[in-house]
């Protein structure tokens, strides 16, 4: 389990770093919510990860904690979650709008805010 | 006295401009009102803070290592009170300058969600609140940035979106590392698990995430590049909130971060750091130097000037930390009253080009004065407070015997003098520049109610400047207790003062 989540957020980084060193702004948006998404995967990862084993105290008798998966990262990747989706929505929004504007997608021709003429 | 007011404040004006969206009146006035809410109780927090200590705020009543904590401490209203005076500024000054059309986009109701954003960055004491309030930051400065939607804004708002999100994400993997290896956010708590594994190199690579995280946030080389090519794309007043406020951001959260909880880490790092800041300020100040638009030069001295604080941080003694705390209020005051000068120009004759500038001190002998006091305050001239702060850096270099950062930072003080005249030659002592055809270019008659927000800044600025004695003792009181990090650690975990730090966290 823990392997097989260790390369899948290792795969996402990669394709999402891949995708952002690309000269389209289109795959640079879609880069940036593939690493997104291995980072949510590596805050679950981090916090303790135990197969069905709620963390629910009915009774007492639980002594060690550590046999129960940690609901905390839970939590935060759910903010973190709908942070993302927020940044990626606003990002296509802009991306849309520049390509309409500037008449381009590649970076490379994106040189007029840098020029110091 | 409560915390949350200072996040509160802004959220609740924010609502209500959204309320009347189609009045531009209402909206100038709701906004201008609340932002000196906004002051004054900044100010009413600082007295209490420097009156009776730090004051702790548990949100929702969960107590410290569990819930959010709230912690405004000496750093945190001294910066608050930076954001606060520099958000006034630019609101006067967007009273007067600000087109119709931005206003009714929405610019008043996310100019104050930024400002509750800063509010929360500067008093929160939980490491993954602080990348909420980083996100809250973020997603209102791209709002900001691209909200005329031009060709040059979108070029800059997509370069600042992509590195400044990748610099959140790293950000988020940090913390979610941590706190798999702590099991704590709270900063204190953090601060007391991290001293006991100081030594374990997983502890210094996630610390070195969190620290290029902040870098990217605070253009320090080699992430840099976003600034110079988007801080001159948006309206003015955004430029100065930007430039004022936005950088600071990251180097506060160096400080309460990098500084306070991951200390010490081994030496070479901070001999790196040292390289890294002295490269910063070099790169900024040449990059200053060879442009010709008002505005790219000031974005430029941005990054040199960073460089400055980021030096102040790596000399790792309590003078240097000091010097960087005052040079984050200085630099606030001293750019934003900077923009806003390139503003009252750039308006009036229509360009922010040095080759169509020109005649100003003709035009406005009291905008030359402004202007000259501004720039000698960001060189370092005496009874400025640019003195103030940049010989408590080269006190904390002799102290610490860098004599290459001594070197560097005279440099960089010198050539920031050349930029700064490169400015006053072209757009003051120079004639207005004739057109293509001939004839004397015209230019608009300038508003005096636009020089209100820069002699606002400048007398706060000037204040460093000739306080700088008492000043430079409230810093280094500060700077102390970011180093002796007991105070803050049981003001939050709420410690009996006779049993020491031998708390260890939640789980006892």
């Amino acid at each position: 389990m823990e392997l097989l989540f260790a390369l899948m957020i290792g795969t996402l980084f990669g394709l999402g770093l891949y995708m952002m060193l690309r000269r389209s702004i289109v795959k640079i948006i879609i880069g940036i919510s593939l690493i997104g998404n291995g980072g949510n995967l590596l805050v679950f990862f981090a916090g303790n990860m135990v197969r069905g084993k709620p963390p629910i105290l009915k009774d007492d008798h639980i002594t060690n904690i550590y046999s129960l998966s940690d609901p905390l990262t839970q939590s935060l990747i759910l903010t973190a979650i709908v942070i993302s989706f927020g940044v990626s929505s606003f990002g296509a929004v802009l991306i849309n709008k520049a390509c309409e504007v500037l008449n381009t997608d590649d970076i490379d021709k994106l040189t007029d805010t840098d020029n110091s003429c | 006295m409560l915390i949350t007011p200072i996040i509160c404040i802004p959220l609740f004006g924010a609502a209500i401009t959204l309320l009347f969206y189609k009045d531009r009146e209402v909206q100038q006035w709701t906004s201008t009102v609340v932002i000196a809410i906004h002051t004054l109780y900044t100010f009413l927090l600082t007295l209490n803070v420097f009156g009776y200590g730090s004051l702790v705020e548990y949100v929702g009543n969960w107590d410290a290592p569990i819930g959010i904590t709230l912690i405004a401490d000496q750093l945190s209203v001294l910066m608050l009170i930076m954001t606060s005076v520099v958000m006034l500024a630019v609101n006067i000054y967007s009273r007067i300058a600000t087109d119709a059309k931005l206003e009714s986009q929405g610019y008043h109701s996310v100019v104050l969600i930024l400002l509750a954003g800063l509010s929360g960055t500067f008093v929160t004491g939980d490491l993954f609140n602080l990348y909420v309030w980083f996100e809250v930051i973020l997603m209102s400065s791209f709002v900001l940035l691209s909200i005329k939607g031009n060709k040059e804004q979108l070029e800059g708002g997509i370069k600042y979106v992509t590195l400044n999100l990748f610099a959140s994400l790293l950000f988020l993997c940090a913390a979610g590392l941590i706190y798999g290896l702590l099991g704590t956010l709270n900063l204190a708590d953090l601060s007391l698990k991290v001293a006991e594994n100081i030594s374990d190199p997983r502890i210094h690579t996630f610390a070195l995430m969190l620290w290029i995280a902040f870098a990217i946030k605070a253009a320090i080389f080699p992430f840099y590049s976003w600034l110079p090519s988007s801080y001159h794309t948006p309206p003015i007043a955004v430029g100065a909130i930007f430039a004022g406020l936005l950088t600071k951001v990251g180097i506060y959260s160096m400080i309460r971060v990098f500084i306070f909880v991951f200390n010490p880490l081994p030496a070479w790092i901070y001999t790196l750091l040292v390289i890294i800041s002295i490269i910063t300020m070099m790169s900024g100040v040449l990059g200053a130097y060879v442009q010709s638009d008002f505005r790219r030069i000031l974005a430029f001295s941005s990054v040199s000037q960073v460089g400055f604080m980021m030096l102040g941080i790596a000399l790792q003694n309590e003078w240097a930390m000091a010097a960087t705390i005052l040079f984050m209020i200085h630099h606030g005051f001293v750019k934003s009253g900077l923009f806003i000068t390139s503003g009252i120009c750039g308006k009036s004759v229509g360009s922010f080009y040095m080759n169509r500038l020109g005649g100003f001190l003709d035009k406005s002998p009291l905008l030359g004065i402004l202007f000259l006091t501004l720039a000698f305050s960001l060189i370092g001239v005496p009874f400025t407070s640019g003195f103030t702060v940049k010989i408590m850096l080269l006190k904390s270099c002799i102290m610490n015997k860098e004599w290459v950062a001594i070197f560097a930072l005279l440099v960089v003080s010198f050539m920031t003098m050349l930029y700064m005249l490169k400015i006053w030659s072209e757009v003051f002592w120079k004639k207005l520049p004739l057109d293509e055809d001939g004839k004397v270019s015209k230019s608009k008659p300038l508003e005096t109610g636009m020089f209100i927000p820069v002699v606002i800044v400048l007398i706060f600025s000037l204040m460093i400047g000739i306080f700088g004695n008492v000043l430079s003792e409230v810093a280094i009181d500060t700077a102390k207790k970011i180093y002796d990090r007991d105070e803050y650690i049981q003001k939050v975990l709420r410690l009996n003062l006779k049993e020491g730090l031998s708390y260890t966290g939640s789980e006892k």
